[in-house]
Parts: C-alpha cells; structure tokens; sequence
C-alpha cells in the first residue's frame, strides 16, 4: 500500500479503509444538514479523503474546506454500525493539515496565535485572566478540590465562574483556582488540529518573522503541574469542553506518568447529581416552565454524561422536562464546536437554529444546557433569529433559583 | 576453584546455636525444597549449574537475623534471604551455595496505626493473611499481588512489581512506608529516617568497576546526595542490599468493588477500549486476558459465558454514587469499542479468579511464564509482534494495567517438562517475550537472576550506581544474595567444571597429535616444537592442557549470565524446533 | 467548464451545481470500499459536474442541458448499492436527488404519502411515526438509502416484503423526467420501466407510496439449527403459510459471531433464524405459535429474546457490521427460490475451504416467496491473493447458481457483464427500454445495457486466480487472513 501515498500526505491507510462508506451516518450530520453536500459528512470525507490519498492529488484549499466543517460532535459514531473512529480520524487529518502549512481553515489560527502568547483563545491579556473573581467568592490555598474555569467563563461569560463557585461555597467547598497561572485547556486547539504550530510575527515590511513554536503538550503539562503542585486531587468543571479535553486528551499528552493524571475530573452536573442523590440539596425555588435538556457533544457522547444532568434538572420543583425528538445519544449538536464556530460562523447559528426549532416543537420555553459554547451559540440564534425561548446552563438555574446571584 | 566453599560443619553447627536448633537445616530434602522458585529449573541445568544451598535457617527476630549476618560476613557465607519463592525470576536461587534465611517465621502483626494508616508487619507474614486480618479492623491494603494467597509481603518488597490495586495506587514501590532492614554488617536501620547510615556509603567519588550492563563499563561516579529517607533504594533490590525484616504498609479503609466484565471479539477493540477506560476512569484493578488465554480456559471448560473473547476486568471502588458515574462511563466507552459488557454473575465469577490464572496449566503440563512492561500506547503493536513471532508455541497473554499507564504483560507458555531438551531449549521464548516489550519501549517486570543484565535499564543510572556503591561498602565480598540485580558469572556445577577440565586436557594434545600425523608439513613448517613426536612431549603436552584447562574452567565461570543468555539463544530457538516434535 | 455550469445557472437562476472536485469526488464513490481496483474498473470514474435540483423542472434542465452537450447523467440515490450503481463511468453530471426531500401530501384516508423521491427512508419512517402511521416496505439500507434509490435497483427484498410485495407493489403514480427532459406523471404498468432500471428510463421525482397505520405489536423469536438445510425448508414453509411473516434472515455461525461479535450461548451451529411478525396482537401471538412449533419440531433451538431483540434491532445495519475487521467485504446477491439456497451455500462452503479464505452468507425472505442469498468474502485488499480469491469464489458461484435458477438480485455496474450471457430475457428487457427512451445512451450508462469489460477476459482472470489459490494450498502457502474460533467453523 505504501506505493499509493502521496509524499506530502501520508495518512495511516487502516483508519480509512473500515469505513465501508455506508453512509447511515449522513442525514443526521451537522454539517451535512447545513451543506447538504456529500463531501461534508462523515462518510462522505472519508470517502473524499481516500481518493485523495489514493490517486495522489493535490491537497487543495476546498479539501481543507470540507476537513474543517465538522463539528466533531460525533453523532456519526454513535450511528455507525461498527463505530468508526471518526472523531480521531478527523483531528489526526487536521493536525497533518497544519504539519504541512495547509491548515488551519480560515481564522481560525489566529486561535493559536492568542493561546501562544495570551494563553487563551479570545485574546484577552494573561495577566486579566482573575479578574472575573467578585471579592464575596471564597477561595482557599489548600482545597484537594479544584476548579478549573476555562477561557470561556473568565473572559467572556464571567457570571458562568461567578455562579459556579458561589454553588460550591454553598455546599461548603472553597475551592482551589489557578487564577493566572490557569492556560486554555486546548480544546479548540485539538480539536482543529494545532497541537504543534510555527507561530508567526507581521513585520513592518510586511514579510513574517517566526517568534516561536505553539506546542500543545508543554501548555496541557504546565497545568498538570500546577494542580498537582497545589495537591488538588479532584478537580471540578463548568466547560464541558474543558471537562471532555481533560478527561480524554490529556492522558495523551501527559507523558510523565503514562498518561494517568494524577486527579480525577467531575464535572458540575455530576458533582450535583451526587449531593442531590446523597440528599445534601435543597432547591429554594421553583421553576414553573417547560424546558427541554440540549446534551452537549463533549459531556454527552464523548464521555459519557447523560443521566446526571436531567436528574438535577428534574428535582427542580415545578419543572417539566421534556425531551426533544434527538436527544442522549442522539442528541444534535448545536454547531459551536470543532472548530465550526469559528471557521464558518453563519452556517454555525444556522445549525444552533435548527436545534432550537426542535425545542420549540417539543412546546418547551427554556433549553438547558450545560455548555457553555452551546449557550453562546444558542444565544447567537436567538439574537439574529428572534425565537421565542430562554437559553440557561445548569449552573446559571442553580445560582438564580439558590439566590445566589 | 573447582568447587565454592562449602559451609564448614563447625559453622553450621554455631549458625544452628544462633538460629535454634529447630529452625535450622542442612538436611538434603530440605535444600531442594528452599534453593529453587516457582519457575522450576530443568534437572539438566542442575547438571550445569550450581543452585544448592548448604543450609536453611528460618530466623524469628531481627536480632537473630543480625547476628546471623555478622557471624556469615566474617565465615565468607553467602546469604540469600527468602520469602515464599513465588517468583520465577531467581531471585532466590543460591548461585554460590551459602545459607537460605526463609522469613516466613517473622509473620506479626505489629501495629497498625489508624492515625497516619499505615501497618507495620513483620516481612515474612502472607498477604493472604494479613488482608484478612486488616478486613476484621475495616482496612485493607491498597495494593496486593496476584500471588496473595502464598506470597509474603517482604518477597514482594524486594522483588518489586504491580498487581492487584496497581492501576489506582500503584505497585508496592508505592505502598511501602518505612523499612527495617538488616544490612550484611549487622546493623538495623529504619529506611525512613536513617539515610545518614547509607549516605556515608556514598561518600566521595571513585573509579568504578559498573556491571550494570551486557557490556562491562566503566564510569566515574559523582557525589550523591542521599536524603533521610532511602526507602525506595531497598524496594525491588532482591536483597543485594540487606535483610528487609519488617515492612511499614499504607493501608486505606475496605471499601465498595464494584467488578466489571466487557468482552471483545479483537485485540485491537479491546487495546482501544483499555486506553479508553483508563483516560476516563479510575479503576481500582484493570485486567485484561487475550482471545488465546480465553481459548484454553474453553478447553478446560474453566471460560467465562461470554460473547467475545478478550475480556477486560475492571474493578472500581469507591461510594455507591461514586461507582454509579464511573460504571455509566464504563459501558459508554465499551459500546464506543464494539464490546459488550457482560452480566454481575460473569463479573463477579472473574474476579473471584483474579488469584487463578494457572489453572490452565493442565493443557501443559507445564507453564513457563514470563512477564514484562510495556506501554499501554503500544499494547496492541506488542501483541501483533508476540503472535508473529511465537507462530509455533502455544501461549497465552494476561495482563493488568498500572498507574503507570503501562501493561504488566504476562505470558505463560505451555510446555512439558518431561520433554526434557525442548523444555530447556523453550527457555528462549521467556527472553524473547522481554525482548518484544523492550523493543516497544517497555522495562523488565522484576530483575532477580535472569534479569539481572537488563538492570541498568530498570533501576536507572543513578540508582543503580547508588545501589552499587553501597553493595560495595557493606558488603565487598559479594555474599549478599550474590548474582542478583548485579549480574554475576555463571558458577558451573562441580561436574560440570571436571568435564570442561578433562575435555580440554584430551582434546589439546589429540588434536596435535592428529595434526602431526595428518599434515605433517604444515605442522613441521609452524609448530615443529608442539607435535608430540615423543612420549615425555606428549606428557608436557598433557600438563599443558590441564594447566589451560584449569585457565578454561575459570574463563567459564567468568562469563556472565547475560552474555550467555545472548549467545546461547539462537541455539535455543534452533533446538528447541528440533526436539520439540 | 465554468462556462458550461454559467450556462445551467443560467436555466435555472439558482447555485445548484458544483465544479469543485472534493463534491464531485464525495458524489462518484458508492459502498464499494475498494476505490483504487474499481477506478481502474470505471474508466472515468470522476464525474464533470454535481447537481442538487429541488423540484421536477431543475431535473429536467439539467437533462436537457446534457442532451444538448452529449454528456452522461448519472442519477443518485443514497449511493449504498454495493455494484456501482450511481458510479460516473463516462464522467458526465451526477443528479443528486436527495435534496428532494420534502414530503407533499399525507393522505390518512386513502393511505398514501406522497413524496418527493430523494427523501431517506429512515427520515420518511420518523415522521411519518409521528403521525401514527408507519411504511409497509422497506429496504435493509434504509438509514441512508433514499426511495426512488430502492426502486430503480429493483427493491424486493427487505422488512415487509414477503408480506406487502415489492416496492413497486406499493407505489400508486410517480412523477418523472424522461431523458428527453419532459415531465410525466405515470401509473399502472407504465411505472414498470423505472422499476430495476438503474435510471436509464429517466428520473423520478415525485411518487406516492401506500402506508399503513402503525401495527400494534411487533415481535417475533430466533432460533438455532443444526443445519442449513433446515433454515431452507422452513423459509420455503413459512412463506407459504397464511400469516405472513414481516421479516426473516437466516444467517450462518460465521455471519453471526462476526456481526454480533459472539454467539448465544448453547446454540447450534449450522444457522440462525429470525423471523419477525406485526400487525394485531393476536396476529403476532398466532403468527410466533406457529413459527415456534415449527422451529422446535425442526429440532431447533431458542437462542432467547435477548439475542432476537439485538438481532432485530439492527435488521438495518446487519450487513454493515460485518465489516468490522474486515476492511474490505466482497459480496454477490442473488434472487432464488429457498430450496436453492442450501445447494449453493454448501457450495460456497467448499470452494472456500479449498482456497482457504472466508465465507458466509445470510439470506433475506422477499415477495413471492424468493429470498435474497447475500454470499460474503470477508477480505482485505491489501492481502492480494486472498481478496481475488475470494472474488473468483464469488464468480464461481455465479456461474454455478444460474443452473439453480438463481438471478442476481442488484446489478448495477459490476453485474452488468454477467447479464448478456446467463440472464438473457433481462437483457432484452432493459435493451428495449434503452433504445426506446434513450437512444443517446447518455443516462447512467455501461448499466445494464452494455458492459465496458468482456465476459471472457473476466471468467479468465477469475479461473485462473481460483487456479492459482488452489496450487498454493497445495503447496501450503495460501493463509486464512481472518481467523474465526473453531466452534464458529464447526458447521455441519
């Protein structure tokens, strides 16, 4: 087989070749739905990829186009009768793209540009990255329970960090936070393959001037490091996103033990399930609405995590949860991640859109999510398209129904 | 030096008057029961080698063992300390004859601290026993090995290594809290607070002989630093280094374990859904067997009613609540895998066994297991390249995932003892197998006597050099448990040595006396003065033979085990295809 | 190029068609997983254009458009037929009908649906649960294979069929584009030349198909035999009988532990036997009697609910799964009477022990009492020998099963060139549809009517590669690739 590769790229043959090209996978792909293009489904790029491996040719910018309109939200895994790997397949082809400068599609290095030198994906400035923290929060040096923020909740969605904290000193908890010293998890980074990454400078003549290397593993360790530093041994999380990275990619970049990090992850929906169930929680106010659950990609299928949160959210007094048509396994993925918010903006509210008007089907009037790119997504939608529903996280609920805010 | 020396009637009769009558032996039967592990040695290599000790003593107290120490180190004794011998390393196998101390007798219970939760044991006690003693107190250790019903806890100490518990709280290296051990002077020291006693081993630097290798290297060492606590320099050092006479054990409270059974119908799925398993949960115990391993347990009737046939064992502790997250993730990743998690009777029926794995001896008769790490991320390459090389050998993989994130693979080979040549030619497959794991970037599991030219790899540069110098100050003669973790020459049996003597004693002077007669020109033309054309020149020829053979038998005894276990194992795999039909 | 997709925009005002070679590459491939061969196969495997029309008169521009610059058109479905189907063998413009999706009119009194024809079933079989109706006829592809994709490659075997016929049995009128480029709406025998014609009579746009209320119950049992024999008698028995069974497989151990990654425990192990049943509950019960009696007189045994429940949950998949492992799966199908079957089975059972690779089948009971015997060759193409062996035993058996009457069940690209020579009334049949509708040949051509490789040279290459393979088992070189237990092989 080697004969066939070209010598740019050089994609391990066996990933592709169990795809028997079905394509059960296809109608329910977010990016097949928004396209409706074949060569924007799982299947279908896999299909696209191996004559392009194949019959050598030219990587060409609509190929990277097609490897970057997927939202790795996995539903093709699920549906797929032998479980195809797709996910991995996909981020393994993204990084070769970017090994051989033909990656990342559009904007979206500029990612890597921020978390190189600000150490986090929006570009706001490292040393800014505790400024979130309200003076009420509690705080402590010496809690062996964590709490790793994200980049999202400490430049963008502050009140998601404020509430999630205030939820733990209620139970007691005061928990440990990195403050400065926490960098990006890396999620959006993996996920669009810039795990090594030249990172350039605009001169004044206008020519680029290589300032460093962007490598995710050293970034993932100096986290590591620093919790463990700290003898933090459970660390609790409010990104979904975070908690998935943590939980399933660090393992692979921390060498140092083999890839067994030296604390386990909860996140914050499980750490709820537990004091509801050890009955350690008690709702002060109701919440007279239909809702519906959205399940997050990253809690959901990638991990695992699908009980946990309609438990909490049912033991609200007065709620009604009903599912929407796609839900759990099945759930659709709302558009933001894989990279696809950022690189194709638009056509990412466009699929936010589409899975509220599932909502709005089931009659509910507020969709609960617990992620917080679902929420700005959705937030998005709602914004440009007017629909006529609520947008919440669980810890937003907790926060305003406990009276903490 | 024909034969070592043996142990003097006067000194065993003072060693038997420091032990106790009734602890002490130099009774035939029982040498042959302490001088040998579980992996059996073939009759013929008692042929070849020498692995008999003189004389068994069971001490009962760490004065007794001190005292024994001191009376061996001034009789030029060799000491080899002794738990239940269940490992197949040779750990305990006497190379140099010397005197066997069996700790079994050293079982108490001393304390068990509630406080900092530790428990501190005297080194002969069984795990067996101890886990059920801490159980009527709600405790438990947090890591045992698989060998727990006949293993004592000072044997695993000092051969080191993973098992049932490793996956969460690592090996024993890091269960081990405080030791007492007995170095060759007589001197007792606490690991845990008397570094100085070691440190002053290490003082200043010198020009070193390092065995710790194929090839004999030299090195300059450096000044170390040795803090107080030098626990983790005894752990896993098969007693080169002392007598480990008491052990200090963290323990945690008993808890829930919850055992979980999923199965696959590959290799490949099951490798996938272990890296898998381990990112996402935390399992107490994580045990993997091979489609080959579940194959002979078929034949015995002994397999589990699964539908696929590599299965993994994942056993969780921890609150009910806390087992109800990690079990959902657990099915979650073994759907992802294509396996299928079989029902709590299949779950629980393996883990029940998890003390087990040799009943398949019976397709035997015989197993010879061998064991080693290697990466979790290249299990499935390390597999790929077992079966590709062991394409004639019936065997079967088993193995347990560590805190590590590597595998302790464990192969058992079947064989038949009675087949006596292709058994001791079937050697090569236990080095091979290390081999693989150490090409996919694996260490040794336990270095022992076979192992011992791979332990510069397994302790590390600057262990081993600290090990080295403290061997050297305390214990110059080398009688220590000689020949493990510093591989040491092959000592030849009597016999043995006598047939190498006489072969070369003949053959020298034949040969010359053929050559003068067959090509009497050459011979004339080079070495007029070596043919033995007269009768006292053949005499002289005779002496000069013995005199090369004596030279030829030290040379023999010279060569390091390593060296011979390179050399000899193309022969092996060559005769072993022979004679195994 | 660019000017001739200007001059459809053109036509039609709207961005539907694309140039770009990721969607033309995406839109030329099919199930088939092994690209590199079959490009070699299909000469210009690569279409010139995609087109996504969304209504009757966006198809007919495109048709007219190809008519006028003589250019092929290549009709697409889900692309899940396994034979190349909607595969470019002239390059030419694909016609994506799946964004034809929209569903036009409900009737619940007269019981029909009527839908535009790029609609998926998996899709169609959703909502129309939602209004408590449910599809009579469905094929096994039906996650991604779309209506009209089922009815030109002649769908008659899936869930529903030995009860409610084949699919064109259900269809009332459709609405179609010639290949002249007008729009007709046909019904009655009319609708015949765009049953199993691979699109060569035109496309479908529109169609309104019969549907049912959802049955009440549906349920069925599984069971194991000792021989295949057994399966072939009692698929011909329950065929025959008055309550017609939903759905029936008979599949071997192999197939079994491959798809399933086990067996039930305690079966046996000649073949497995699921037939399901709905409709009113009382049906079921008499219908699951009956089956049950009849399996257990046969000497069979229960494989438990269990294992039926799984099975019958992935009736969809079934076929997918095998793939598992095997990275690349050769089949062939055929259409024949259920007495044949075990004659060509036992067959294909000795072939592939005498060139030492993989084989196993399932079968699935049709309209008129005739199943579809899906043989497999489980291979990997990067193991050359074993792939192509696999491939002659699949040929061999070909020409063995038309003296068994067998028919191949999908024709499509690769099963064009057996057409000629083994099922002569079919060829007639399709070469009159051709000359009649498209004289120009332009619509998906090299299907059915004319094969781009001779018979001779394939019947060559694939005896002498059968040759070979048994020359190297004989001289103990052939090696089985994929390793199955001993007890899976036990088959009697």
């Amino acid at each position: 087989m080697r004969r066939l590769f070209t010598k740019n790229f050089d994609f391990d043959p066996d990933k592709i070749v169990m795809c028997s090209n079905c394509s059960t996978c296809r109608w329910t792909c977010t990016s097949y739905e928004e396209w409706g293009s074949e060569a924007m489904f799982a299947g279908g790029r896999l299909r696209m990829l191996r004559a392009y491996v194949e019959k050598n040719l030219p990587i060409d910018e609509h190929f990277v186009e097609a490897i970057y309109s997927c939202s790795v939200c996995e539903q093709c895994v699920e549906r797929c009768p032998i479980k195809v790997p797709y996910g991995e397949i996909v981020e393994d082809l993204r990084k070769r793209l970017v090994e051989i400068g033909k990656g990342p599609y559009g904007k979206l290095g500029a990612m890597g540009d921020r978390v190189f030198h600000e150490h986090n994906p929006y570009g706001g400035e490292a040393k800014e990255r505790a400024n979130w923290i309200t003076p009420d929060l509690k705080i402590s040096d010496d809690s062996n329970i964590g709490y790793f923020v994200g980049c999202t909740a400490s430049y963008r969605r502050p009140e998601i960090g404020v509430a999630t904290v205030r939820m733990l000193n209620h139970f007691g908890i005061e928990p440990q936070i990195l403050g400065t010293d926490e960098y990006c998890c890396c999620s959006p980074l993996i996920r669009t393959g810039q795990i090594v990454m030249p990172i350039f400078k605009k001169q004044e003549d206008g020519s680029k001037k290589k300032v460093g290397t962007l490598d995710v593993k050293s970034i993932i360790n100096h986290n590591i490091e620093e919790f463990k530093s700290r003898g933090v041994d459970q660390i609790i999380y409010s990104c979904s996103g975070c908690f998935r990275t943590t939980t399933l990619d660090w393992p692979k970049f921390y060498r140092e033990k083999g890839g067994i990090l030296p604390f386990s992850t909860q996140h914050l929906s499980q750490f709820l399930a537990v004091k509801l169930k050890k009955g350690e929680m008690k709702w002060k106010n109701g919440y007279n609405e239909r809702v519906t659950y959205h399940d997050p990609c990253h809690l959901g299928r990638h991990v695992g995590v699908f009980e946990e949160p309609r438990e909490v959210i049912k033991s609200i007094p007065g709620i009604d949860l009903v599912e929407m048509d796609r839900n759990r396994y099945e759930s659709k993925c709302c558009g933001a991640g894989g990279g696809l918010k950022g690189g194709f903006g638009e056509n990412a509210t466009n699929i936010a859109s589409r899975r509220i008007e599932q909502a709005l089907e089931v009659g509910a009037t507020t969709l609960i999510s617990s992620c917080v790119f679902c929420k700005l997504n959705f937030l998005d939608a709602v914004k440009r398209d007017g629909h006529d529903i609520k947008i919440v996280n669980i810890e937003d609920l907790f926060s305003d129904l406990m009276e903490l805010g | 030096m024909l034969d070592g020396r043996m142990i003097r009637v006067v000194n065993l009769r003072k060693l038997a008057e420091i032990v106790g009558e009734d602890y002490f032996s130099s009774e035939d039967y029982m040498l042959d029961l302490y001088s040998a592990d579980i992996a059996a040695l073939p009759e013929m290599v008692n042929d070849l080698l020498r692995t008999k000790a003189d004389a068994v003593a069971q001490p009962t107290s760490t004065e007794i063992v001190s005292r024994i120490l001191k009376y061996c180190m001034d009789k030029r004794i060799p000491v080899i300390p002794r738990g239940h011998g269940t490992s197949g390393y040779g750990g305990v196998v006497p190379t140099r004859r010397g005197l066997v101390l069996e700790m079994t007798r050293m079982n108490e219970i001393h304390s068990i601290d509630k406080g900092k939760m530790t428990v501190e044991v005297g080194a002969g006690i069984i795990w067996g026993h101890l886990l059920e003693e801490l159980e009527d107190e709600g405790l438990t250790v947090a890591a045992y090995p698989t060998s727990a019903p006949s293993s004592t806890v000072g044997g695993w100490v000092a051969a080191g290594g993973t098992g049932i518990g490793s996956t969460k709280y690592g090996g024993i290296r890091e269960q081990v809290v405080d030791l007492e051990v007995v170095l060759p002077d007589g001197t007792v020291i606490r690991t845990a607070k008397d570094g100085k006693v070691i440190a002053q081993f290490l003082k200043g630097s010198d020009y070193v002989f390092n065995p710790g290798h194929d090839l004999y290297q030299f090195g300059f060492l450096e000044d170390e630093r040795v803090n107080d606590n030098v626990t983790d320099l005894f752990v896993d050092s098969n007693g080169a280094l002392g007598v480990i006479t008491k052990v200090v054990l963290k323990i945690i409270p008993l808890r829930n374990l919850k055992p979980l059974v999923a199965s696959f119908r590959s290799g490949q799925l099951m490798t996938h859904a272990l890296e898998n398993i381990v990112a996402a949960t935390r399992p107490f115990f994580l045990h993997f067997i091979t489609g080959d391993f579940y194959q002979m347990q078929a034949e015995l009737g002994l397999a589990p009613k699964t539908s696929g046939e590599w299965i993994i064992l994942a056993t969780y502790e921890g609150t009910e609540d806390e087992l109800a997250g990690e079990v959902e993730k657990f099915h979650h990743f073994v759907n992802r895998n294509n396996g299928i998690v079989e029902s709590e009777e299949i779950a629980q029926h393996e883990w029940e066994e998890r003390f087990y794995p040799m009943r398949i001896k019976r397709l035997g008769p015989s197993l010879a297991p061998s064991e080693v790490y290697v990466p979790l991320d290249n299990l499935e390459e390390f597999l790929e390249a077992v079966d590709q090389h062991f394409k004639n050998e019936r065997y079967a993989i088993e193995g347990a995932v560590t805190n590590k994130g590597e595998v302790a693979a464990l192969a058992w080979f079947l064989d038949d003892e009675r087949k006596k040549i292709s058994f001791l030619m079937g050697w090569y497959r236990s080095l091979d197998f290390i081999d693989i794991g150490l090409k996919k970037g694996g260490r040794a599991y336990s270095i022992g006597m076979w192992n011992a030219p791979l332990s510069r790899s397994f302790y590390g540069e600057k262990r081993l050099k600290t090990m080295y110098k403290v061997k050297r100050q305390t214990d110059s003669k080398n009688l220590m448990n000689p020949g493990k973790v510093f591989s040491g020459p092959l000592n030849l049996s009597f016999r043995f040595n006598l047939l190498i003597l006489f072969a070369v004693t003949i053959a020298i002077p034949t040969v010359l006396f053929l050559a003068g007669l067959l090509v009497p020109e050459i011979t004339n033309a080079y070495i007029p003065w070596l043919v033995p054309d007269t009768f006292s020149k053949l005499l002289w020829l005779i002496g000069l033979g013995l005199i090369l053979g004596v030279v030829a038998i030290e040379v023999a005894n010279m060569i390091p085990i390593g060296f011979v276990l390179t050399m000899g194992r193309p022969f092996m795999r060559l005769f072993r295809r022979i004679w195994r039909s | 190029m660019t000017e001739i997709v200007q001059e459809i925009k053109d036509i039609s005002d709207v961005e539907w068609v694309s140039t770009r070679i990721t969607e033309r590459l995406a839109a030329s491939g099919d199930t088939t997983g092994i690209p590199y061969y079959h490009f070699r196969w299909k000469k210009k495997w690569l279409a010139d254009y995609v087109a996504w029309p969304r209504n009757a008169e966006q198809v007919a521009a495109i048709i007219k458009f190809a008519q006028k610059n003589q250019i092929a058109v290549v009709p697409r479905g889900g692309g899940t037929c396994y034979y190349g189907s909607a595969s470019p063998t002239r390059g030419g413009v694909i016609v994506d009908t799946k964004p034809l999706d929209k569903i036009i009119e409900i009737n619940k009194e007269k019981m029909w649906a009527h839908i535009q024809s790029g609609i998926v079933w998996e899709v169609l079989d959703r909502k129309l649960a939602k209004q408590g109706l449910a599809l009579k006829v469905t094929p096994q592809s039906a996650p991604a294979s779309t209506i009209a994709g089922w009815l030109a490659i002649g769908g008659k075997a899936g869930i529903g069929t030995p009860k409610y016929g084949t699919i064109l049995d259900n269809i009332l009128e459709m609405e179609v584009v010639r290949p002249d480029g007008t729009i007709e709406t046909i019904t009655g025998a009319d609708m015949e030349t765009f049953y199993g014609t691979s699109g060569i009579a035109g496309i479908v746009v529109s169609l309104k198909l019969s549907i049912r209320e959802m049955p009440e119950r549906t349920d069925g049992l599984m069971f194991s035999f000792d021989s295949i024999e057994h399966a072939c008698h009692l698929t011909e028995e329950l065929a025959s009988t008055s309550i017609k069974p939903v759905y029936l497989r008979v599949t071997d151990p192999e197939y079994e532990w491959r798809s399933q990654g086990g067996l039930p425990q305690n079966s046996r192990k000649g073949c497995f036997v699921l037939v399901t049943y709905d409709g009113t509950a009382d049906q079921v019960e008499k219908g699951i009697e009956y089956a049950r009696n009849l399996f257990k007189k046969a000497g069979g045994t229960d494989v438990g609910k269990e294992h039926y429940q799984k099975s019958w949950d992935d009736r969809f998949i079934i076929e997918m799964k095998l793939k598992l492992e095997v990275p690349t799966l050769s089949m062939q199908n055929f259409w024949m009477k259920p007495k044949n079957v075990s004659h060509l089975a036992r067959k294909m059972y000795e072939i592939a022990d005498k060139y030492k690779i993989n084989s196993c089948y399932y079968m699935v009971l049709g309209a008129g009492g005739m199943v579809r015997f899906c043989a497999f060759a489980p291979s990997d193409h990067r193991y050359w020998m074993h792939f192509m062996s696999g491939k002659a035993m699949l040929h061999k058996l070909v020409k063995m099963g038309f003296k068994y009457d067998a028919k191949l069940y999908t024709l499509g690209l690769q099963n064009t060139v057996y057409l000629k020579k083994y099922q002569k009334k079919e060829y007639n049949h399709f070469k009159t549809v051709r000359d009649q509708w498209d004289p120009n040949g332009l619509m998906n051509p090299d299907k059915l009517t004319g094969s781009n490789l001779s018979y001779s040279r394939l019947n060559l290459m694939f005896t002498m590669n059968g040759w070979i393979r048994r020359l190297m088992t004989l001289f103990r070189v052939a090696r089985n690739i994929l390793q199955v237990p001993r007890w899976v092989k036990e088959r009697t």
